[in-house]
């Protein structure tokens, strides 16, 4: 799942960020160049794909591997 | 976390003290960001606000700064990383559905960090060729709600390419200032809440299943107070203010709270920080005897109250009283009121219009009653924690509100009990008690490092003797107790104590335990 959200990453950012850094950065995804629009974008993506509800408020969200655990805790 | 040591720089003022305490015991977070968002409508030039975002973070230093303990002091220095100004095409992102509102909740979510900066940022969106939407998000400790005022005003100034005035004073030297006027009220003021500060948690309102005095994710009731307010408020000889206040304890008495203290956000501005941006608010608890009698009556006996509070209204109610934790809320029903009699910010070829209310979906407490006073409308908002009171209970209060002041400006001669009242709400849940440290059992010198611990308190506090389960804020420690103890414990005992053991235990016993958790661990 993580890489299938990393490609979500990617896609949402329009093309800016690329699979590959997304799934090696170290930092959250807004100090890797996600925007706000392109956070929105994803937060829909996730929710379609993985029937999932990604509370906007929890700063944890901001970085793949939160995401990642929140979806899968979203899904049990 | 550890503290960020730094060279030269101001001292923090008091409150910023206490939140940066409250930040670093990880109770603050979103709470304490504030949100203001401009809709520009026509060509906007974007380079130019841009740098007119610029020359306002150059005209207010607080915002481009960070604060940083360094022996047992929080000082100001300049933040690491400054306030970014960023651009986002979000042009045909409306067309997909989104609102403009979700990108101001998103950029009200990211982070913003007190220690290394940035604690503000800007963000311009282009949602089509004319039009665009500024997000500005500042952490309150360099930001209060009348700073919004001169943050628009500054920036439409810088705008139409006039210069932002500089201020006439630094920080440093206001904090010195309020400082001194402190020192001498302290005594006073602590004569002054010995009778009137009761630290009470227990609440009934309808819906409500339990208390919080912690910041929370929070949702909102929006309502706008009647246009006749303040014919009434003139009629009753109390101000705005003081009739919404009076109001809220009306409500709170007939729910069956009995002493209940309503908690207060106080301006400590004076003529020479009126224009500064910054944190210039102190929250203190405002008490009511129990209302009967003519309203009229009542209310100006809460005005008689708020009236003598002014006078210590740059104390730190946690400096004058012992037993004041960090905290988001003092009380878990709180009021913020503001006027703002500024007129439209003017932007040059553009229309602006700015979202003075946009929610950082937080609460600071359990119920907070926000109200924002303009020539156009009196605008309230019931913030709730979700957690603990339902929605429709918190729509209940805003009914009930209404309601009373219609009825107050309807006949401000009545007496209370003809005035529409809630019944009273029998309380909902039991009382809930703190976990208490000395609960646990055991003989001081049965806890390692308890004595070096036990030392360092009765210097930091001044007292001669203090139990080993004495708790550090009924023996009157504060914000800057912990800093103290902390530095203390950093240079004799060469452990870097974290704020959350104050929250969890904050006695001797229970810092002594730490130490040695911490020792053991290096």
């Amino acid at each position: 799942m993580r890489e299938r959200v990393a490609e979500l990453v990617a896609k949402a950012s329009g093309g800016d960020l690329a699979v590959a850094d997304i799934l090696a950065a170290e930092c959250s995804l807004p100090a890797l160049g996600l925007t706000s629009i392109a956070y929105l974008r994803l937060i829909d993506m996730l929710e379609t794909e993985f029937d999932c509800d990604v509370d906007l408020d929890g700063g944890h969200l901001d970085t793949l591997d939160g995401l990642v655990e929140h979806i899968a805790g979203q899904r049990k | 976390m550890s503290p960020t040591l730094i060279g030269e720089g101001e001292q923090a003022s008091l409150a910023q003290h206490g939140m940066w305490i409250t930040e670093r015991m990880g109770c603050g977070g979103r709470v304490y960001h504030m949100p203001l968002a401009v809709r520009f409508d026509g060509p906007l030039d974007v380079d130019r606000l841009q740098a007119a975002c610029r020359d306002v973070v150059r005209a207010h230093p607080q915002l481009a700064a960070a604060l940083g303990e360094r022996d047992g002091e929080v000082r100001l220095v300049p933040a690491a990383v400054p306030p970014p100004i960023g651009f986002e095409d979000a042009s045909g992102f409306e067309d997909a559905g989104y609102e403009a509102g979700e990108l101001v909740d998103r950029e009200t979510s990211l982070p913003l960090d007190l220690g290394a900066g940035p604690a503000a940022r800007f963000t311009v969106f282009r949602l089509a060729p004319e039009r665009h939407l500024l997000v500005f998000v500042a952490h309150h400790a360099v930001f209060d709600g009348m700073s919004k005022d001169i943050l628009v005003r500054d920036l439409a100034a810088a705008y139409a390419g006039r210069p932002v005035p500089a201020l006439p004073l630094t920080h440093g030297e206001i904090t010195e200032r309020e400082n001194a006027r402190v020192a001498e009220l302290l005594g006073e003021a602590a004569e002054f809440w010995r009778d009137r500060w009761n630290d009470r948690q227990d609440l009934r309102l309808p819906g409500l299943s339990g208390v919080s005095i912690r910041a929370a994710a929070g949702e909102a009731v929006d309502f706008a107070l009647p246009a006749d307010l303040a014919v009434a408020a003139d009629k009753l000889g109390v101000t705005r203010f003081e009739l919404v206040l009076a109001a809220v304890h009306t409500l709170l008495a007939a729910y069956g709270n009995e002493d209940a203290a309503v908690a207060v956000d106080l301006s400590t501005r004076t003529e020479e920080t009126r224009d500064h941006i910054g944190l210039f608010v102190n929250e203190l608890p405002v008490p009511a005897p129990a209302p009967a009698g003519r309203f009229a009556d009542f209310a100006r006996a809460v005005r008689d109250e708020l009236r003598a509070t002014y006078r210590f209204r740059q104390v730190p109610l946690a400096r004058a009283v012992g037993g004041v934790s960090p905290r988001t809320a003092l009380t878990p029903v709180s009021v913020s009121y503001r006027r703002r009699d500024a007129s439209a910010p003017e932007f040059p070829g553009v229309a602006a219009s700015v979202e003075w209310m946009a929610f950082n979906q937080a609460v600071r407490g359990t119920l907070h009653l926000q109200v924002v006073d303009a020539p156009d409308g009196v605008a309230a908002r019931l913030q709730f924690n979700p957690l603990v009171l339902s929605r429709s209970g918190c729509e209940s209060v805003a009914e009930h509100l209404l309601a009373l002041l219609r009825a107050v400006a309807a006949a401000p001669d009545a007496d209370v009990a003809d005035l529409p009242l809630p019944a009273v709400v029998e309380p909902s849940f039991g009382r809930v008690e703190e976990p208490s440290a000395s609960a646990r059992g055991g003989a001081a010198d049965a806890v390692p490092y308890a004595a070096e611990v036990g030392e360092i308190w009765r210097e930091v506090l001044g007292m001669p003797e203090i139990g080993p389960d004495e708790d550090l804020f009924d023996l009157g420690g504060h914000s800057l107790s912990i800093t103290q103890i902390i530095a203390k414990v950093r240079e004799r005992m060469d452990v870097e104590l974290s704020f959350d053991v104050f929250f969890d235990d904050p006695t001797i016993n229970g810092i002594a335990a730490e130490v040695a958790r911490l020792r053991e661990e290096a």
